[in-house]
C-alpha cells in the first residue's frame, strides 16, 4: 500500500485504543474511576494516535495516493472491511482525533459528576465507540462499509443522547435523533445504491468521477438524495430540528463531540459526493448548496439569540456554522461548474477550514457550558451570573470561545470567516450571468450572521459570567477540576494557533485540494514568510492575524503608559457602583437574557412571532400584585409550519390504514395467501 | 423404474384425494386420521424413491415421517382432542362445494407453477405439483376452518407437501441435518401450538380463533 | 416643507434669552420683597412682636441681646416686616441672596445688616468650573417648588447652558450636587451615595430654605434639617422657593462670571 506504513500502524493503533477502551470501560462497570481512567484514558490515547497518524500522512503527501488495506478480512460477501486514508478523509480524521484527545481528557474530570447515579462505564465505552464509528466513517473506502460505521454513529450517538434517560425530554430528543437520523440513512442508502448501479461495485475508488458517466436525471435524483441524507446529520435547515433537541440533552462532553464531529460527517459526505463522485456540477447544484447554508447561517442565529438555555444557544450557533460551511462548499461547487478551480478551491479551504475551526472552538464552547453545568447544576442562563469571580479559568476559555466564533481577530473563526468572504466576493467576477448577485448577497447575510452572532455572544457570556449570581446554584459555584480545565485549554491553544498561524495550516490543504480539484494554493495564499495570509492572488485581500495581534500587544503599553503617568497624580478613590441612591444592586436589576434579546425579537417579528403572556393576581389593588406569571414564547417555524402538518399526514393515512388490522387471524391469512397466489400468477 | 414411478404416482394421486377429504371433513377425529394416513403415503413415496436409487438416508427420512406424523402427532392431537372433548368443527368460511371448487382451482394452479420444473427425467418429478398443491390447499384449509386444530392440522398438511417436493424434486430429498431440522421443528411447533389450543379454549372457552379478535387494540 | 417652516419660524422669533447679566437683570414680581434687612439698632426694648409671628422661629432675640433674622430658616413670608413697630425688618427689593457660609446668613450684628454675598470659588476650581459646571439635583423630599424654579433655568429665556452649566443624569458625570429639599430620613442613604459617587473634586450647593436649614418642616422627627447636616455645603440660596434670578445670580456668582462692585463679598 501507498500509505505511508507508519501512519498506517498508528491508525490500527487509534483503532485498537478505541476497541480496548470500549472493552476496559465495560469490564470495569463497578470500579468507577477505574473505568472512568481507562475509559477515556484510552480515548486520548486513541486521539493522539490518530493526530499524529492523519497529520502525518497529510503532511507527508502521501495521502494523495493512497490505497485501501483491509482492516480484517471479512466472511460475508460484497462487505470488505476496508480503510483509505486519503487526503479528506485524513483531514476529517485528525479533526475527530483532535477532539477526541481534548474531550477525554476533559471527561476524565467530567464524569466524576456521575459517579454513584449513573454508570460513567457505559459512557465510557459508548464514547469509545462514538470516536470509533467515527473515525471508520471518514476512512471507509467502500460503500457498505461507510453504511455500517454511520450506522454504528448513529446508534451510538443515539445511546450517549438518551444516557440521563430519566428525564421525559431526553427521551423525546434521543428518539427524535434516532427518526432523523434514519430518514437520513435511508436517502443515503438509496443513493448509494444508484451510484452502485451506475459503477458496478461499492468501492469508493469506483465512484470516482463516476457522475460524468451517469445520464443527468440519475445524477440530479443521486445529488439531491445525497443532500438530503447528508443535510440531516449535518443539521442544514430545513432538516435540523433534532439538533436542538438532542445536543443540549446529551452529557456535555458528548454535545461537544457531537456538534464537534457528528455533524461534520455530514460535511464530508456532502464533499465527498459533490466532489469526489459526481463530476463536473450542474450550476444549480451551487446555488442550492449556497442558498440552503445562508438560510441556516441567518435563521441559525436567530433562533441562538432567543435562547436562554445555554447548551441550546450553543446547537443553534453550530447550525449558523454549517450554513457558513456550506456557504463556502455551494460556491465552490458553482466555481467548479464555472470553470475557475482556482476560486474553488479558495472556497473550498475557506468551508474546510471553518470546519476545523468550527469543530475547535464550538467544542470548547460546550466543554465550557459543561463545566458551567458541572459547577451550578443549570443550564438556565436566567439563573447564573456572577461566575467570572467564581470559576476564572473557565470564564477564560468561554471568552476565548466566544471571540472566536463571533470571528474576531486574531482568532480561529476570523481566518475562516474571511476567507469565506474573500471567495464569495471574489465570485461575483466569475460569471456575467444573474446569479452572481448571489454572492454579495450571500456575503451581506455572512456579515450580518457575524454581527448577529456576536450580539448572542455577548448576552452568553455577560449574563451567564458576568453580574452578580441570578440564584443559590450560581452563588455557590466552585472552579471545575482539573482536567475538565486540561481538555478547555488544549482547546484554548487550538484555537489561538489556527488564528495566528494560519499559513502553517494551510499546507495542509495542499494535498486535499489537489485531489478534489487539482489546484494547491498554499504558495499562493501565503505571503511574507507565512505572517500575511492572502485571499488570492488577483483581486483578494489580504491579512496578518500575527501582525493584528502583535499591534495588539504593541498598542497595550501606551493606556498602560499613559495611566501610570496622569492616574497617580489625580490620586485614586474606590467607591461602590452607582446604584442611583438605592440600597445595593441586587441581581433582579441585571439584564436578563431574555430581555437583552428583546430588540432583536421585535426587529425580527415576522419570523418569530414572539407571544407574551402575563397574569396578575391581587387582593385588592393591581399595583400590590400577590403573584406574577410571566411567559414569553418564540415561535419554532419548522415544527409547526413542516413536520406537525408532515406528522399529521402520516398518523392520518395510518389511522386509514389501520382497517386492515381487523384483529381476525383469518382475515392475516387471507392477506398472507392471496399475496402468495399474486406471485405465483405474477411468475407465470 | 417404471413400477416405481408409477407407484409413486399413484401414491401422490392418493395424497392429493387425502387431501381433498380433509377439506371437507368436520369431524376433528377423523382429520387426524386423514392426516395420518396421508403422512403414511408420504412416507410410502420416500421409501419407494429411496428404493429406487438406493440413497439410504432417504430411508431415514421415511422412518421419520413414519414415526413422528403417522404415530406420534395424530397421538399428541388424538389426546388433545379428548381433554378439550370437542369432536366438531364448527360452520366454515366457505361452505363444502364452494371450498371443493376453490380446491380444485388451487389444484389446477398448481400444476400449472410446476409445469416448468416437470422436465426433470426423474423418478417422482410428477408429484411437484402435488406438493404445491397440498402447499396451496393447506394454507387454504388454514383460513378456511377457525378452529385452532384444525388449522394446526393444516400446517402439518402444508409441512407435508413442503417435504413431498424436496424428497422428489431436491437431489433425493435435501441434506440429512437439514431434514432433521425441520423435523424437529415441525415436532416442537406442534407441541408449542397443542399448549397455545389447550390456552385458548381456556381463556375463551372456544377454540374459535375469530375470538381472538377480542384482543386487538 | 416642516424644515422649512420651522426654519423661518427660528428667523423671525430671533434670539429670546434676556440679556442678564450681560444687560440689567428683570424686575422681581410685585409680590416678592426680595432680600431682608435688620437694623437691630432700630428695635423697640422688650418688643418681640416679631418674634411671635415667625413661622421657623427665623428671628430670635435672646432677652439682652438683640434681634437675629436667621435668612436660612427664613420663608421669607414678610409677616416680620407688617409686625414691626419700628421698622427694623425691611425688604429691599434685592434678588442677591446666595451666600459662601452658613453665617453670613444670619443678620442683625452690627455691620451685618445685610448680606454678605457669595465670592468667587478658590482659583483651582474657578479654573476647573468656569466654563462648566455639571450638577447633579437631588430633591431630598421637599415640595418641590425649589427644583420647579431651578429647572426654569434651563429654558431659553433664562438659558442655564450659556454659562455651561447643565444638570446631568448621573452623579459620576456630576462636577457637584444641587439639593433642594429637608433632606428626610427616607433620602438620606440616597444622598450619602449620591455625593460619594460624585468625582472630586466637588462642590455642593443647598438651594431653599428646606435644604439649608429644613425650612417648613423644621424639627421634625423625620428630616434632617438641611442638607448641611451632612454634607459640607459651598454655597447657600435662601428662599422660599427663591427666584430663579436668585438661583441664578448664585451660581454665576460662584464662578466669577458676574462683574458688579460696590458690595462686600465673602
Amino acid at each position: 500500500m501507498n500509505m505511508n506504513d507508519f501512519s498506517a500502524t498508528l491508525l490500527t493503533c487509534a483503532l485498537g485504543a478505541y476497541v480496548a477502551g470500549i472493552v476496559g470501560a465495560l469490564l470495569f462497570q463497578r470500579a468507577e474511576k477505574l473505568a472512568n481512567g481507562v475509559g477515556f484514558g484510552l480515548a486520548a490515547a486513541g486521539g493522539v494516535c490518530g493526530i499524529f497518524a492523519c497529520a502525518s500522512s497529510l503532511a507527508t503527501g502521501a495521502a494523495t495516493a493512497s490505497q485501501s488495506f483491509a482492516l480484517f478480512p471479512s466472511l460475508i460477501p460484497y462487505v470488505r472491511f476496508g480503510l483509505r486514508a486519503d487526503a479528506l478523509g485524513c483531514f476529517f480524521g485528525m479533526v475527530v482525533s483532535l477532539l477526541g484527545v481534548a474531550l477525554s481528557i476533559y471527561s476524565l474530570g467530567y464524569v466524576r459528576g456521575y459517579y454513584g447515579h449513573k454508570n460513567a462505564g457505559v459512557l465510557g465505552a459508548f464514547f469509545n465507540l462514538l470516536l470509533l464509528a467515527t473515525t471508520l466513517v471518514f476512512l471507509a473506502d467502500n460503500a457498505f462499509f461507510f453504511l455500517i460505521a454511520w450506522e454504528l454513529m448513529a446508534l451510538s450517538a443515539y445511546c450517549l443522547v438518551s444516557f440521563e434517560h430519566e428525564h421525559a425530554e431526553t427521551r423525546n430528543a434521543g428518539v427524535l435523533f434516532f427518526i432523523m437520523s434514519h430518514l437520513g440513512t435511508g436517502c443515503l442508502i438509496l443513493g448509494f445504491l444508484l451510484l452502485f448501479q451506475a459503477s458496478g461495485s461499492y468501492g469508493f475508488e469506483g465512484f470516482h468521477a463516476l457522475g460524468d458517466k451517469m445520464p443527468a436525471a440519475r445524477r440530479n435524483v443521486v445529488f439531491l438524495l445525497f443532500l438530503i441524507g447528508f443535510g440531516v446529520k449535518a443539521g442544514m435547515v430545513p432538516l435540523h430540528i433534532w439538533l436542538p433537541a438532542a445536543h443540549p440533552v446529551a452529557p456535555s462532553n458528548v454535545s461537544a463531540l457531537m456538534s464537534g464531529v457528528l455533524i461534520k460527517t455530514g460535511i464530508y459526505g456532502l464533499a465527498r459526493v459533490c466532489f469526489d463522485f459526481l463530476g463536473t456540477p450542474p450550476n444549480w447544484w451551487g446555488v442550492t448548496v449556497l442558498t440552503l447554508g445562508t438560510i441556516s447561517a441567518v435563521l441559525g442565529v436567530l433562533y441562538a439569540l432567543m435562547e436562554h438555555d445555554l447548551k441550546r444557544l450553543l446547537a443553534y450557533h453550530s447550525i449558523e456554522n454549517i450554513g457558513i460551511i456550506l456557504m463556502g462548499l455551494g460556491a465552490a461547487l458553482m466555481f467548479l461548474h464555472s470553470g475557475h478551480p482556482v476560486l474553488a478551491s479558495l472556497a473550498l479551504i475557506a468551508g474546510l477550514y471553518h470546519t476545523l475551526n468550527h469543530a475547535v472552538f464550538k467544542a470548547l464552547l460546550f466543554l465550557g457550558a459543561g463545566a458551567v453545568l458541572h459547577a451550578t447544576h443549570t443550564r438556565n442562563m436566567e439563573d447564573l451570573g456572577g461566575l467570572a469571580k467564581r470559576m476564572r479559568w473557565t470564564t477564560l476559555c468561554f471568552l476565548v470561545g466566544a471571540v472566536a466564533i463571533s470571528a474576531l481577530p486574531p482568532l480561529n473563526g476570523f481566518v475562516s470567516e474571511w476567507l469565506t468572504y474573500q471567495s464569495l466576493l471574489q465570485g461575483f467576477g466569475t460569471t456575467t450571468s444573474l446569479i452572481r448577485l448571489m454572492f454579495p448577497l450571500s456575503g451581506a447575510m455572512l456579515a450580518l450572521t457575524g454581527a448577529l452572532a456576536a450580539a448572542c455572544f455577548v448576552k452568553a457570556f455577560g449574563v451567564t459570567f458576568l453580574g452578580q449570581p441570578r440564584g443559590d446554584h450560581a452563588r455557590q459555584a466552585r472552579e471545575v477540576p482539573f482536567p475538565m480545565l486540561l481538555g478547555q485549554g488544549i482547546l484554548v491553544a487550538a484555537c489561538v494557533f489556527l488564528g495566528l498561524f494560519p499559513t502553517v495550516f494551510l499546507k495542509l490543504f495542499d494535498p486535499l485540494t489537489r485531489q478534489l480539484t487539482g489546484q494547491q494554493l498554499s504558495q499562493q495564499l501565503t505571503m511574507a514568510d507565512g505572517l500575511v495570509l492572502s485571499g488570492g492572488p488577483a483581486q483578494g485581500g489580504t491579512v496578518s492575524t500575527p501582525g493584528i495581534a502583535l499591534m495588539l500587544l504593541c498598542l497595550l503599553p501606551v493606556p498602560l503608559t499613559l495611566w501610570a503617568l496622569f492616574a497617580r497624580r489625580a490620586g485614586t478613590r474606590i467607591g461602590p457602583t452607582w446604584d442611583c441612591g438605592q440600597r445595593g444592586l441586587t441581581p433582579q436589576m441585571q439584564y436578563t437574557a431574555t430581555g437583552f434579546s428583546k430588540p432583536l425579537r421585535m426587529i425580527f417579528k415576522a419570523l418569530f412571532r414572539p407571544r407574551r403572556e402575563v397574569q396578575r393576581e391581587y387582593d385588592f389593588s393591581p399595583y400590590f400584585t400577590t403573584t406574577l406569571r410571566f411567559e414569553s414564547h418564540v415561535e419554532e417555524v419548522f415544527q409547526t409550519r413542516i413536520y406537525r402538518p408532515l406528522r399529521w399526514l402520516v398518523l392520518r393515512a395510518s389511522r386509514r390504514l389501520r382497517a386492515l388490522q381487523a384483529g381476525s387471524l383469518q382475515a392475516y391469512l387471507i392477506y398472507i395467501f392471496v399475496t402468495l397466489l399474486a406471485l405465483l400468477l405474477f411468475a407465470l | 423404474m417404471d413400477i416405481g414411478s408409477h407407484v409413486i404416482t399413484l401414491m401422490a394421486a392418493l395424497i392429493l384425494v387425502v387431501q381433498l377429504l380433509m377439506t371437507a371433513q368436520r369431524q376433528l377425529p377423523t382429520s387426524i386420521r386423514l392426516f395420518a394416513i396421508q403422512s403414511l403415503l408420504l412416507a410410502a413415496i420416500a421409501a419407494v424413491v429411496a428404493y429406487y436409487h438406493n440413497a439410504s438416508h432417504v430411508y431415514i427420512v421415511a422412518g421419520l415421517t413414519l414415526a413422528g406424523k403417522v404415530f406420534f402427532l395424530p397421538w399428541l392431537l388424538n389426546r388433545l382432542v379428548q381433554r378439550i372433548q370437542i369432536h366438531q368443527e364448527i360452520e366454515p368460511l366457505f361452505n363444502a362445494p364452494t371450498s371443493m371448487l376453490i380446491c380444485g382451482g388451487l389444484t389446477l394452479l398448481g400444476y400449472v407453477v410446476a409445469r416448468p420444473f416437470t422436465s426433470l427425467e426423474r423418478l417422482g418429478n410428477n408429484t411437484l405439483p402435488v406438493a404445491l398443491t397440498l402447499l396451496l390447499t393447506g394454507f387454504f384449509l388454514m383460513i378456511n376452518c377457525r378452529k385452532a386444530l384444525t388449522q394446526v392440522l393444516a400446517l402439518l398438511t402444508v409441512e407435508n407437501g413442503v417435504m413431498l417436493a424436496a424428497v422428489a424434486v431436491a437431489s433425493y430429498g435435501m441434506p440429512l441435518v437439514v431434514e432433521l431440522g425441520i423435523f424437529f421443528d415441525v415436532l416442537v411447533a406442534v407441541m408449542v401450538l397443542g399448549i397455545l389450543v389447550y390456552r385458548i379454549r381456556e381463556t375463551f372457552a372456544s377454540m374459535d380463533t375469530s375470538k381472538l379478535n377480542q384482543l386487538k387494540g | 416643507m416642516f424644515v422649512h417652516d420651522t426654519l423661518l419660524n427660528r428667523l423671525k422669533r430671533g434670539c429670546a434669552t434676556m440679556a442678564y447679566p450681560a444687560g440689567p437683570a428683570p424686575a422681581l414680581p410685585e409680590r416678592h420683597g426680595g432680600a431682608l434687612r435688620v437694623e437691630a439698632a432700630k428695635c423697640q426694648a422688650d418688643c418681640a412682636a416679631c418674634v411671635a409671628v415667625c413661622p421657623t422661629e427665623a428671628v430670635t432675640r435672646p432677652p439682652d441681646r438683640r434681634v437675629a433674622l436667621d435668612l436660612g430658616r427664613c420663608l421669607f413670608c414678610a409677616e416680620c416686616v407688617k409686625a414691626c413697630p419700628t421698622g427694623a425688618i425691611t425688604q429691599t427689593g434685592d434678588h442677591r441672596l446666595a451666600v459662601r457660609r452658613r453665617e453670613d446668613l444670619v443678620l442683625g450684628e452690627a455691620g451685618n445688616e445685610q448680606l454678605r454675598l457669595a465670592g468667587v470659588l478658590d482659583e483651582k476650581l474657578r479654573r476647573l468650573f468656569r466654563r462648566s459646571l455639571k450638577l447633579r439635583q437631588v430633591s431630598a423630599g421637599g415640595c418641590n417648588a425649589c427644583e420647579a424654579d431651578t429647572n426654569v433655568l434651563g429654558t431659553i429665556g433664562w438659558d442655564l447652558g450659556r454659562f455651561g452649566i447643565q444638570f446631568v443624569a448621573s452623579p459620576r458625570h456630576a462636577d457637584g450636587l444641587l439639593i433642594t429639599g429637608p433632606v428626610s430620613k427616607n433620602m438620606e442613604l440616597a444622598l450619602q451615595k449620591t455625593y460619594a459617587a460624585v468625582p472630586e473634586p466637588r462642590i455642593v450647593i443647598a438651594v431653599g430654605a428646606c435644604a439649608i436649614a429644613g425650612g417648613p418642616f423644621v424639627g421634625h422627627p423625620q428630616v434632617h434639617n438641611g442638607a448641611g447636616v451632612l454634607l459640607p455645603v459651598d454655597l447657600f440660596i435662601p428662599g422660599c422657593p427663591p427666584h430663579p434670578l436668585t438661583i441664578l445670580d448664585g451660581l454665576i456668582r460662584l464662578l466669577g462670571r458676574l462683574e458688579e462692585s460696590g458690595r462686600k463679598t465673602g
